[in-house]
């Protein structure tokens, strides 16, 4: 019988982990086209990172490209009208630090996505199992209990009053 | 080892019953908590502390005077925020920004100072600044010409006058980046209330030593 109750919940546990990964969004992996983007969505892109749960070492490197583009950008407001050339350097470097920090931001987006759902499973997991042990624990505490009752019975003497 | 079918039910309860209490405690663990979003913004002295924020304890600034604040914005905003200090010459009739209205000041915008910061990350930036020129009328009013902030000499054409008494000011406002509207604005969100955050400091024009 325990056999059963055991095939029992472990596929219950099976489906209950085959449905959660069916029901997950997994995002697709939105490959950056280093076009000239708007600033609001490499931005709203590096906030899905972190709201996938990116950790806090890629997210510092996130920001750092960010504030290394508004460095750039400071350098080519203060140029003067006729450094074309260095006017257009400028631009293609921010461009490009944007693309690179959109790209990286989706990148660290899927694998945070993925981690996060991993974690999520896990504990999860580890909470069926544990009120299994506990189950297990719970039975066998019972029983010893039992058990000692019975002994105490036997060991009892009988005195005539 | 035998099992009827009164323990099995037992069993069975129980399981049920921890199995509960834990994807219980699991739910609490993996789901984020509601917290209290906003912004620390202060200024500090030249020493980086709460104390000297002029050159011997006088407001009163001559020409060419060097003066350092440190400025400082921490966010507890739960995510990374772009934000932008916006640095405005004020006299004391321009009004400041209220916090009512969560209107900014009236007074011309300077110098912008923008950073992304991450959440329960402070920023500390040197705000360095020196009077270059400023003139006085004979009725006794005086207007600042050029300013420097940092390394830029700033030249101003509308800059607010004040009469002898008077004291100018600086005021710093905290503006964030709004990506619905790809716009900085003045106030954040805190739940349903908006909220806005400034500093100002006061100093007095002096041809000399006061």
């Amino acid at each position: 019988m325990i056999k059963k109750i055991v095939t029992a919940a472990s596929a219950a546990l099976f489906f209950a982990v085959l449905l959660l990964l069916v029901i997950h969004p997994m995002p697709v992996s939105s490959q950056s086209n280093l076009q000239p983007q708007g600033l609001s969505k490499v931005i709203e892109d590096v906030l899905k990172a972190e709201s996938a749960g990116a950790r806090s070492s890629e997210m510092e490197k996130l920001a750092a490209g960010l504030n290394y583009m508004l460095n750039l950008e400071n350098q080519l407001q203060t140029l003067a009208p006729q450094d074309s050339n260095r006017q257009s350097q400028l631009l293609t470097q921010i461009n490009a630090t944007l693309g690179n920090v959109d790209a990286e931001a989706n990148q660290i987006e899927i694998h945070a996505s993925h981690r996060t759902f991993r974690n999520h499973v896990v504990t999860y997991c580890l909470g069926a199992f544990a009120a299994f042990v506990a189950t297990i624990i719970f039975h066998y505490t019972l029983l010893l209990r039992r058990r000692g009752r019975v002994k105490r019975v036997f060991k009892m003497k009988i005195a005539a009053k | 080892m035998k099992f009827n079918l009164r323990t099995i039910r037992l069993l069975l309860a129980v399981f049920l019953t921890f199995l509960i209490l834990f994807e219980t405690v699991a739910i609490i663990v993996t789901t984020p908590r509601p917290r209290s979003r906003f912004f620390e913004f202060y200024v500090l002295g030249a020493n980086g502390s709460a104390e000297d924020y002029y050159p011997n304890n006088s407001s009163f600034i001559q020409t060419d005077q060097s003066i350092t604040w440190y400025l400082a914005v921490s966010n507890h905003m739960g995510s990374m925020q772009f934000i932008d200090i916006r640095v405005r010459l004020a006299n004391q009739t321009l009004t400041a920004p209220n916090d009512t209205t969560l209107a900014p000041s009236s007074a011309p915008a300077m110098a912008d100072l923008e950073q992304f910061i991450l959440d329960n990350q402070t920023w500390e930036v040197p705000f360095v600044w020196q009077i270059r020129n400023f003139t006085t009328t004979t009725q006794g009013s005086s207007r600042i010409v050029e300013l420097q902030i940092g390394n830029v000499t700033y030249s101003l054409q509308n800059a607010p006058t004040c009469v002898t008494s008077c004291s100018f000011r600086f005021i710093f406002e905290l503006w964030t980046w709004n990506l619905e509207s790809s716009q900085f604005q003045f106030a954040w969100w805190n739940g349903n209330e908006q909220q806005i955050a400034w500093l100002q400091l006061w100093f007095k024009l002096t041809p000399g030593v006061p």
